[in-house]
């Protein structure tokens, strides 16, 4: 049995040597049928990627709570106690990843036209967020102690200040309270298309300076909690935090919208696109089917011959469709080859990192669906003309 | 005990039935018998049913009447399946127009009936391919294609493939129908040599008489009816 396959694979590849033109000819439509449907699949696949990675930036890590506190008339508390009240409810709860986030904007330039935002973080946001910086490095404990205050700005902040990003840690003027002298020690990608400019700061940076008015504005934090029992916490931690913090309006909620599952817009440009790269991949395979036929009626007489030297008519029509799979294997190869090169081609990544932050690596699996498509199809591809030959009467094929 | 003969023909018959529905007979009532190391010569004009008769003994072709046996079996318990596995492990074919695989090597081209054959004669193809070539003198031609080579040289080519599997018995239909005299010549002189070093039967089939003329024994066909010629005497 495995000879009769290596055997057939031997004949096949003989036929496909000898057939050359005719075999690319055929094949053409394959190859080309393979690449965009690969294309497709890593695309949508690329993508879902990137969104999945830019929600999860934006929402956090399933299951992420988001806890708005809000002060009262009069119940105003400074940033720091309510940063130690989160923390201590958090750490009575069990929940080992807990961040502030409170989101406000520095405005400079000329008439203060020029604003840049700015999200008040602790180091464990960037565990809840999936938030690695590109270039340098993350928060980490101690940072807030230092005299520079650390920052991690965004590459579009760094571009347009003017900052060596290949000499991390270096030092910057912080924008809209150019008397500070902040210490950026890690750089995020962010699409250049975006065009936001924004940086990272530690509660205790914010809270020295002062043209961040924190006074009296909402807190909010991020906790990372396990998925089954979010719903309960946040109701839980609701109820405690006002009770911690009375005139304030507490909320807690999850905020991991779309988290770990793929948008259904995506599901459905990805699944229509699907289906225009399988029109394509059938008519490729009509016309391979087309050519195969054409072929194994020329070839008739060689079909007797090989008859005459002991040959069955099943080896025969195995031989044709091994003859159809080795061809369109080897398309498919070149096709997904192909649809690597053009991804990973300097303009399309370009492109894509205009959309998305990290372009990510082209999926495996994506290349499997082409190579295994593609010898489905040529399975598929070589059942009519195999059985064709495999009816040829010896005799006939012989005196032709 | 005796060994049973190769194959035996008693009695056979092939008829078609054409499209206006008569039915022609082709051969009738064939007796033959090819032992081991057998050298047959059958001589016939054009439609005599020289080319019916060899498909027959190659398991190509069934008789519609009669007996026949390979080895001793009767041919209706051989299977379709088996019948592809006899032929290719036990008879070898030699065609009037060589029937090479077009633009394989000539070591290709011996080698195609391995491609079939057992797993140590798949691995061994190209070398059993090769030496084979060797002993027929073409050993400087292995790596020709069909279209670079002489008429004698193509048919020695199909005399390699054909005695590749090492058969019992060679079918040689008009061996040089496709060659001048001299080329012909030389070809039967080696396929004669080759079937008796191979210690393989050879069944001839052709026209010319002096081919016919060189078996051990021999026969003519004449409209179907096969009939043995006398030891010694000239086939005309």
């Amino acid at each position: 049995m495995i000879t009769t396959f290596f055997a057939a694979c031997v004949e096949a590849w003989q036929e496909l040597r000898i057939h050359k033109l005719r075999v690319l000819l055929s094949l053409f439509g394959v190859g080309v049928a393979v690449c965009s449907l690969t294309v497709v699949v890593a695309l949508g696949e690329m993508t879902s990627q990137g969104m999945r990675e830019t929600f999860e930036r934006e929402g956090g890590r399933a299951a992420t709570l988001q806890v708005d506190l809000y002060p009262g008339t009069g119940a105003a508390r400074d940033l720091g106690e309510v940063a130690a009240e989160v923390h201590g409810v958090a750490e009575e709860f069990g929940i080992g990843h807990t961040s502030l986030l409170v989101d406000t904007s520095l405005s400079t330039g000329a008439d203060s036209q020029r604003s840049v935002s700015v999200r008040i973080v602790e180091p464990d946001y960037a565990v809840i967020h999936r938030q690695q910086p590109a270039l340098g490095r993350w928060f980490a404990e101690g940072d807030g102690e230092n005299r520079s205050p650390p920052i991690v700005i965004d590459s579009n902040l760094a571009e347009r200040s003017g900052i060596d990003t290949s000499a991390l840690p270096t030092t910057m003027r912080l924008p809209g309270a150019e008397h500070i002298t902040a210490t950026v020690i890690g750089v995020v990608e962010v699409p250049r298309l975006s065009g936001t400019e924004s940086l990272f700061m530690l509660p205790s940076t914010a809270q020295s300076i002062d043209a961040l008015d924190l006074s009296g504005t909402g807190v909010g934090a991020k906790l990372w909690v396990p998925d089954a029992e979010a719903e309960l916490l946040a109701a839980q931690l609701e109820a405690r935090l006002s009770k911690e913090l009375p005139g304030y309006e507490v909320s807690a909620y999850r905020m991991d919208f779309f988290a770990g599952e793929e948008p259904d817009i995506l599901a459905g440009l990805r699944n229509g696109l699907l289906g225009v790269s399988a029109l394509i991949l059938l008519l490729g395979a009509l016309g391979l089917v087309n050519i195969s036929v054409v072929t194994v009626r020329q070839r008739i007489r060689e079909i007797g011959v090989r008859r005459s030297f002991g040959a069955t008519g099943g080896r025969i029509f195995f031989s044709i469709v091994m003859e159809s799979v080795v061809a369109t294997f080897v398309a498919g190869v070149v096709g997904v080859v192909a649809a690597v090169l053009l991804l990973k081609s300097p303009l399309v990544t370009n492109l894509i990192g205009e959309i998305v932050t990290d372009v990510p690596p082209f999926p495996v699996s994506a290349a499997l669906i082409g190579i295994g498509v593609s010898i489905a199809v040529g399975a598929l591809a070589g059942v009519i003309p195999g059985a064709i030959a495999a009816r040829v009467t010896i005799i006939d094929a012989i005196r032709q | 005990m005796t060994e049973a003969p190769l194959i035996e023909l008693a009695g056979v018959a092939r008829a078609a039935r054409l499209p206006d529905d008569s039915v022609l007979t082709i051969l009738f009532r064939v007796d033959l018998t090819v032992r081991a190391g057998d050298h047959l010569g059958i001589v016939g004009r054009s439609g005599s049913g020289k080319s019916t008769l060899l498909n027959i003994l190659g398991l190509l072709d069934r008789p519609t009447a009669g007996t026949m046996r390979w080895c001793g079996e009767p041919i209706e318990r051989i299977s379709a399946r088996r019948a592809a596995r006899i032929r290719g492990r036990d008879i070898g074919f030699v065609f009037q127009q060589f029937n090479l695989l077009p633009d394989r090597t000539a070591r290709e081209n011996v080698a195609a009936p391995l491609l079939y054959g057992t797993a140590g004669e798949f691995r061994r193809r190209n070398a059993l391919a090769a030496e084979v070539l060797e002993r027929l003198g073409l050993g400087h031609r292995i790596d020709a294609q069909p279209k670079n080579l002489s008429g004698g040289e193509q048919q020695r080519v199909a005399i390699a493939r054909a005695l590749v599997r090492r058969p019992r018995v060679i079918l040689a239909d008009e061996p040089t129908g496709a060659l001048d005299i001299d080329t012909g010549r030389a070809v039967m002189d080696l396929l004669q040599q080759a079937a008796q070093e191979f210690g393989t039967a050879l069944v001839t089939i052709t026209h010319d008489p002096a081919i016919a003329a060189r078996a051990d024994h021999r026969f003519r066909l004449d409209a179907g009816r096969l009939v043995p010629e006398a030891q010694g005497s000239a086939v005309r």
